[in-house]
């Protein structure tokens, strides 16, 4: 226990180095890669699929703290998406490179776009074209970034390859 | 497990969702406070830290810089010292001019006050002459810190000053009375003239003691005009009346003057009218401390 708590404290730094001052310097025009969901899935592949849906629920509660009319829905996402990367990390080869960007790609575009979708929805805004100049854009950036994070939390002892 | 905790997790986050609009809005202040709060005051704080020690590094710079020019001026200073000893110009204590904002007004019987704050620290002296570009209007009465000091208009009914008349040097001693002013100690026999100027004089109003203790002013400062003169039939004085050249009526910016030393009188220049300048000057004009 205490090793998953030192893990998710070490990634929690990690994330929050990432989201606050290196995504800002890596925006081009709007678009920024999910240093959050990055970390959501090296806790999940690291502790496991629980720890990863809890972890997942409380960063999701964290984001959602400063959107109120959305509130619950970045718990929600971030929740199935550790559950689902999870269950998918049993069925994948751990360490090829292709493999782990088509997950975090996967997860971010499923992601945002659900939640663009609802948003575009509660507000009657348009769809299409953001999913297109932002949620894409963003979710590859995000799988290249993804890859580059993977390298380092193997580095730091955070993720192993023969989990 | 895993299925029992994410439909935990799903369960709660969908009732956050169904929340109306103002509860959730409440819960999201609550959550703010508790988990976003901690994390925004530190990244606010290492922010301010980093844009702390850019304005420190720019502020040692702008210093550095500052104290260059400081030990150059100071450099300079001496150079010229050196050279005002060295061709044989005289120690003048130089007079100066401190900007001063009137800041209140107090009258009773025995004084007119004004209260002023400068915009320097100033070491105040009692008598210190208060001018504006017209002329006299007070002296220092005490300073009450670095920049403020209480200020006796000319006006005010204990109020007296040596003057002496600009065209002749001839010396006096200025009183206010009513809405004028008189000039007494001026024999029956000496000449004076309506329009004359009076100005300041370093001789003092009181008498005995040390004189070097005794509070002067400079002179030369421009007082007032004489308005009317009269002969007493019996009275070995004559009797002399003039008005304040400055108006102390409304003051908003005064000067007090700083060192000692006299103030230069200049000749008005010769009108066009009269190349020869053969009248005698009639205003003697105060341009600048010596």
């Amino acid at each position: 226990m205490s090793r998953t708590l030192l893990t998710t404290i070490r990634l929690a730094l990690l994330v929050l180095l990432g989201e606050v001052f290196i995504a800002p310097m890596l925006t081009f025009g709007g678009i920024s890669p999910d240093f959050t969901l990055i970390g959501l899935v090296i806790l999940t592949w690291a502790e496991g699929t629980i720890v990863g849906i809890m972890g997942g629920f409380v960063l999701g509660l964290v984001l959602d703290s400063g959107v109120a009319n959305l509130l619950g829905l970045h718990a929600l996402l971030k929740s199935v998406g550790a559950f689902a990367v999870g269950r998918f990390r049993k069925r994948m080869v751990p360490g090829v490179a292709l493999v782990e960007a088509g997950v975090v790609s996967l997860l971010a575009l499923t992601h945002d776009g659900i939640r663009l979708i609802v948003s575009a929805v509660m507000s009657d805004g348009p769809i299409i074209q953001p999913f297109l100049l932002e949620v894409l854009p963003s979710a590859l950036m995000t799988a290249v970034f993804g890859v580059l994070l993977f390298r380092v939390a193997e580095l730091v002892g955070i993720l192993k390859r023969s989990n | 497990m895993e299925q029992l905790t994410l439909a935990v997790c799903v369960f709660l986050a969908l009732v956050m969702l169904a929340l109306p609009i103002h509860e959730k809005t409440v819960v999201a202040g609550v959550l703010s406070s508790v988990l976003t709060s901690p994390m925004t005051r530190t990244v606010r704080f290492v922010t301010d830290m980093s844009s702390l020690r850019a304005d420190n590094v720019r502020l040692q710079a702008q210093v550095t810089a500052l104290e260059t020019d400081v030990a150059g001026a100071a450099r300079l200073h001496r150079e010229r010292e050196r050279w005002r000893e060295a061709l044989g110009f005289l120690e003048l204590e130089p007079s100066r001019l401190v900007a001063c904002e009137v800041e209140r007004l107090r009258v009773d019987r025995q004084a007119i006050l004004i209260k002023v704050r400068a915009a320097q620290p100033v070491s105040w002296r009692i008598h210190q002459p208060i001018v504006t570009n017209e002329g006299l209007v007070g002296r220092v009465v005490a300073g009450e810190s670095p920049v403020e000091a209480w200020i006796e208009l000319i006006t005010s009914p204990g109020f007296a000053v040596c003057v002496e008349v600009a065209r002749t040097g001839l010396p006096g001693i200025l009183r206010p009375k009513g809405g004028t002013f008189t000039l007494t100690l001026v024999g029956r026999d000496e000449v004076v003239a309506v329009d004359d100027i009076l100005v300041t004089s370093d001789l003092t109003t009181e008498a005995g003691g040390d004189r070097s203790q005794i509070p002067t002013m400079p002179r030369g400062i421009p007082v007032a005009r004489i308005s009317e003169v009269g002969t007493g039939g019996f009275t070995i004085f004559k009797s002399i009346e003039a008005e304040a050249v400055a108006d102390v009526s409304d003051l908003e910016v005064v000067f007090v003057v700083l060192g000692g030393g006299d103030w230069f009188l200049g000749e008005p220049a010769p009108s066009p009218a009269d190349p020869a300048g053969d009248d005698p000057p009639t205003t003697p004009v105060a341009t600048g401390p010596s």
